[in-house]
């Protein structure tokens, strides 16, 4: 009869990543906190996100638990299913999902809706990660070695594109090439590349000034200059601005935020739930947050870089990745660095289907970091 | 299950690449948040406040205005309006029922109002307090008050012409209340409020008062206005007369005391009005004066000693063929001296009077006594009359205006002028301002009596007053006589001129002026009524008895008789008025010679109210005994005090 701590052994539970799991749910609680103070001024509706936001995270606790207990190679071997699986509810949500916020990435099932574009990110880590594991004993050239990826990303990040979520679909462009990067491009694999973008980029220019949408375009424009037009498409970034900035060095306080409380930040529980936070806790508190994610950036490359083989090596590198572009993207953005595109901030921004692929991408880290060493 | 390790030594040097590069990314964010958050924050911070904050404009309560007495003659008074946020109440059935209620209003109205997607509607505007203490009292969510300011005439119609009105906007538009707009006009507060993203005001700082209001304190005594109001009134109700004017004027220095006009209305409910009904008759209307104007003549003859008192006319038997035209007398004469052609009114001594006076010399003292220029009172739209310059008098001129005919006057002009021949000879400008004060206490600015010119000698002045005493006693004015009291005065019948060209035959314009002259001060009363349809159309008949009650009435009530001693009354001193009956609202209070030392002011008559104010002002601790009226008071008045200590005083009588 084994004991306890043998059967702590075989889930790995000895080796608990901790300091993953805490950050994540750290930064959690912080944005339960500051999606109340953002909905505050919304009455009694406003509580309902916050009650939202709490089912979605316990449900979040149970999958990161039940994602933990099984090892990650199984992940490996499921990758390409979980993927085309991925693949198809994209596909569906294109032909019957639900649209909100003028675009068509909703699926319902019973009282829930989910966004698939968000799961399509682990999708595309998985499966990139399964497809370099197994590199080294494929054979062929090195282009063909370059757009085999290239094709398993472009699928998912073209139905993500077409809802349309340019940000979504250009933050799982963004982990697929860095993953592609990390993993290791060959010259003439590089030479290709930047041959094909200069090719390419009169194309894109006047085919995405045909194809892209006005409010996409007026985003890019205002980005640009969002003084151009402070009450319209500038807006979001002037009034997050300005919310950032009137929260000064330490903050007006929870619950204080007058930019926020009085409604001047748009779609501020979501994806601005950054400037929530900057306007009431200050230059300390987006210090703090951001020092939290650069630590689970670094705990996620530290994880990458002890992870067991190469999938592990990717999957967790490809995670990181993730939490990177998000917060690099949506901080970017609410800060004024970035063009405005719909990502939200991992754990912060209200959303269910973001929370829940969050604390699923620490579910991978972790059971990389806790699996380094079971053979 | 235990294949050996891969080495993975290629992921190393790429994993520090590329914590190099997230690294660098999470500085670029910080730095950026640093930018924002410090570097930035002063011009973020104004942009959030310019974008949340708007300035509302309320409206702050307008200036009072008061009597000579402190009486309230106009007051803004602080209105309720009952709105509602509908989006926060809750139950939209009870709340509606509960305001239909309590605000007498359409149940279903109310419940349309708040079913409406609004931040805010009215439910009902401009309500009592008590009624908005009840909406309170019913706690309805959602449901609040506002408060507004809404003018009021507490004494309706009295000197309702002087006094004027102020819009629903607070702004005066007619009267005193126009002219002292700028200083009775407060300044809406400007109060910031925070406005959400929609604009909508969401929290502001309530004021309770304008810190800037300033109150006018008239030299109108409500008193002697009603009585000439009354009087005037029955006058023209009897004589059917189309218009008529009473003023009542301190003949020593210039203050209007009543200013009485017929029609008039209630100024609660202006714009009712017909325009005609609100113009101030007193200073908007000039008129040809008639035999008034004989005293001006007088005045002129006797000041450039141009003529005796006892010098005798021709007058003809009441007719007299001058220079191609005939003048008549209402009485004939034979002869009459210079003073008996003033005392029986005759229009044939007074051409022969003005015979002995060059033109311009006559000009010259008609306009030293401010005709033909405005009074300069302080009431909007004053009509100056007209004396043309003597280069333009043709060969009759000079005799027409010698018994009122080719001149016009207005009535406060008349009595000024007036005032100025009986008092000793100095014109003083006539007003209605006493003082302009702050809220509750000190005079911003005061009208002191302003001396226009010397007109005439005193001794002319005194001479005349004599004559003038004449009048009343044996000649025209015999009406306006009241025994006991020392009344001079001139009566005027004046034929209107007919628009057609000429004089009316049947019109005319009845008028008195003339003076108490044992009360103090000496009270100059003019009365005039416009075209009296009645039998009697002369100012002896129906203007001097105007003139006689309205002085009885004045007499009676303050006292002035010749015969007992003149009790005191509102003097020329503003500051020492009102001793007798109910004492002024501020009292005057004087530093002693060290910091913190108050000289005691004199409390006697005082409410336990006012003497508490006082107390409060010079810092003291009072210790009351009794109630009612201030009787008397330790230390005593006059001497020095310290703040700090105790001020005893002893009440007695009923509590007011």
């Amino acid at each position: 009869m084994r004991g306890a701590r043998e059967r702590l052994k075989l889930l790995a539970m000895d080796r608990f990543e901790w300091p993953m799991i805490l950050i994540s749910l750290l930064l959690t609680g912080v944005g339960m906190a500051l999606i109340f103070s953002a909905t505050a001024a919304l009455g009694p509706a406003g509580r309902t996100f916050v009650v939202k936001q709490l089912t979605w995270c316990s449900l979040g606790v149970v999958l990161l638990a039940c994602v933990l207990l099984v090892d990650y190679r199984l992940l490996e071997r499921w990758a390409i299913w979980l993927y085309a699986g991925i693949v198809a509810t994209l596909l569906v949500a294109w032909a019957l999902g639900k649209v909100a916020g003028g675009s068509q990435r909703w699926i319902e099932i019973g009282f829930m809706r989910f966004q698939p574009s968000e799961f399509a990110k682990l999708g595309v880590v998985l499966v990139l990660a399964k497809y370099y594991n197994t590199r080294s004993e494929r054979v062929g050239s090195e282009v063909e070695k370059l757009l085999i990826p290239l094709g398993l990303t472009a699928g998912p990040v073209f139905l993500t594109a077409i809802q349309p979520d340019l940000g979504t679909a250009g933050v799982i462009a963004l982990v697929a090439v860095s993953m592609m990067v990390f993993a290791g491009i060959s010259r003439k694999a590089l030479l290709w590349i930047a041959g094909v973008i200069a090719a390419a980029l009169p194309v894109v220019l006047v085919v995405g000034d045909r194809l892209l949408l006005d409010y996409q375009k007026k985003r890019l424009l205002t980005f640009l200059d969002p003084w151009n037009d402070p009450l319209g498409a500038g807006y979001h970034i002037l009034q997050s601005q300005i919310a950032i900035g009137s929260g000064g060095a330490f903050g007006k306080g929870f619950l204080e935020g007058t930019q926020n409380q009085l409604m001047f930040l748009p779609v501020k529980h979501t994806d601005f739930i950054f400037s929530v936070l900057a306007e009431e806790w200050g230059f300390a508190g987006s210090l703090a947050i951001l020092v939290l994610f650069g630590a689970l950036f670094m705990r996620g490359l530290s994880i990458t870089a002890h992870a067991r083989d190469t999938f592990g090596v990717l999957a967790a590198f490809g995670c990181t990745a993730l939490f990177f572009w998000h917060v690099t993207i949506n901080v970017g953005m609410v800060t004024g660095l970035v063009p405005v595109v719909g990502v939200p901030l991992n754990f912060m921004s209200y959303g269910g289907s973001s929370l829940l692929m969050s604390f699923m991408a620490v579910a991978v880290l972790a059971n990389v970091s806790m699996r380094r060493f079971s053979y | 299950m235990y294949r050996s390790r891969k080495p993975v030594n290629w992921v190393t040097f790429r994993i520090v690449l590329v914590a190099a590069v997230f690294a660098l990314g999470a500085m670029l964010l910080m730095v950026r948040a640093y930018r924002l958050h410090v570097t930035d924050a002063d011009v973020l911070k104004k942009k959030a406040e310019k974008a949340r904050t708007r300035v509302l404009h309320l409206e702050a309560r307008r200036g009072m205005i008061f009597d000579r007495d402190g009486e309230q003659l106009a007051a803004s008074l602080e209105v309720n309006s009952i709105c509602a946020s509908p989006r926060d109440v809750v139950d939209k059935a009870a709340t509606a029922r509960a305001l239909a209620e309590i605000l007498e209003l359409d149940q279903k109205e109310v419940l349309d109002k708040l079913v409406e997607d609004r931040a805010f509607v009215w439910i009902r505007r401009r309500v009592s307090p008590l009624v908005a203490g009840k909406v309170k009292l019913a706690g309805l969510k959602g449901v609040f008050s506002v408060t507004e300011f809404r003018r009021f005439y507490p004494l309706r119609s009295l000197a309702a012409h002087a006094i004027g009105f102020a819009g629903i906007d607070s702004k005066g538009l007619e009267g005193l209340e126009f002219h002292y707009d700028e200083d009775l006009r407060t300044d809406p507060l400007p109060v910031t409020a925070q406005s959400d993203a929609l604009g909508r005001p969401v929290m502001f700082a309530s004021v309770q008062r304008g810190p800037g209001r300033r109150d006018l304190h008239l030299t109108l005594d409500r008193n002697i206005q009603y009585i000439a109001e009354k009087e005037l009134d029955d006058a023209v109700r009897k004589e059917q007369a189309q218009s008529g004017s009473a003023l009542v004027m301190d003949a020593d220095s210039g203050q209007i005391l009543a200013m009485a006009v017929r029609p008039t209305y209630n100024l609660n409910v202006f714009e009712r009005t017909a325009p005609d009904v609100r113009r101030n008759r007193c200073v908007s209307d000039a008129f040809e004066p008639g035999s008034t104007f004989k005293v001006f003549l007088a005045a002129a003859a006797l000041d450039l000693a141009k003529a005796d008192p006892h010098e005798t006319f021709n007058c003809y038997k009441g007719r007299m063929v001058y220079k191609g035209h005939e003048i008549h007398d209402v009485t004939p004469h034979s002869r009459l001296s210079f003073e008996d052609v003033i005392v029986h009114s005759s229009n044939i001594g007074a051409v022969q009077v003005s015979e002995k006076l060059t033109k311009s010399e006559f000009y010259r003292v008609l306009t030293s006594f401010g005709f033909g220029s405005a009074s300069g009172v302080d009431l909007p739209g004053e009509r100056a009359g007209l004396v043309p310059l003597p280069g333009r008098w043709s060969a009759l001129t000079k005799a027409n205006i010698a018994f009122g005919q080719g001149v016009t006057v207005n009535a406060v002009q008349l009595a000024a002028a007036f005032a100025a021949a009986v008092n000793g000879g100095t014109l003083y400008r006539p007003h209605l301002m006493w003082k302009m004060a702050a809220g509750f206490g000190e005079t911003i600015r005061e009208n002191r009596r302003v001396p226009v010119r010397e007109v005439i000698k005193p001794a002319t002045s005194e001479e005349l007053v004599r004559i003038l005493r004449e009048v009343v006693e044996r000649g025209t004015g015999r009406s306006a006589a009241i025994p006991g009291v020392d009344i001079i005065g001139k009566t005027g019948t004046a034929q209107k001129a007919d628009p057609a060209g000429g004089y009316s035959k049947d019109k005319y314009i009845a008028s008195f002026i003339g003076a108490v002259m044992s009360t103090k001060p000496r009270l100059v009363i003019f009365v005039m009524l416009d075209e009296p349809v009645g039998p009697q159309k002369t100012g002896g008949k129906i203007a001097a008895p105007v003139f006689r009650r309205i002085a009885q009435g004045i007499v009676a009530l303050y006292g002035g008789g010749t015969v007992e001693t003149p009790r005191l009354m509102a003097s020329a001193d503003p500051d020492t008025s009102a001793m007798d009956t109910t004492r002024s609202r501020s009292i005057k209070l004087r530093r002693g010679p060290r910091e913190g030392e108050w000289i005691v002011p004199d409390l006697k008559g005082m409410t336990m109210r006012q003497v508490l104010d006082v107390c409060g002002r010079i810092k003291c601790d009072a210790a009351f005994n009794g109630a009612g009226l201030a009787v008397g008071q330790s230390p005593k008045p006059g001497e020095l005090f310290k703040e700090g200590s105790v001020l005893e005083v002893l009440f007695k009588g009923q509590s007011s």
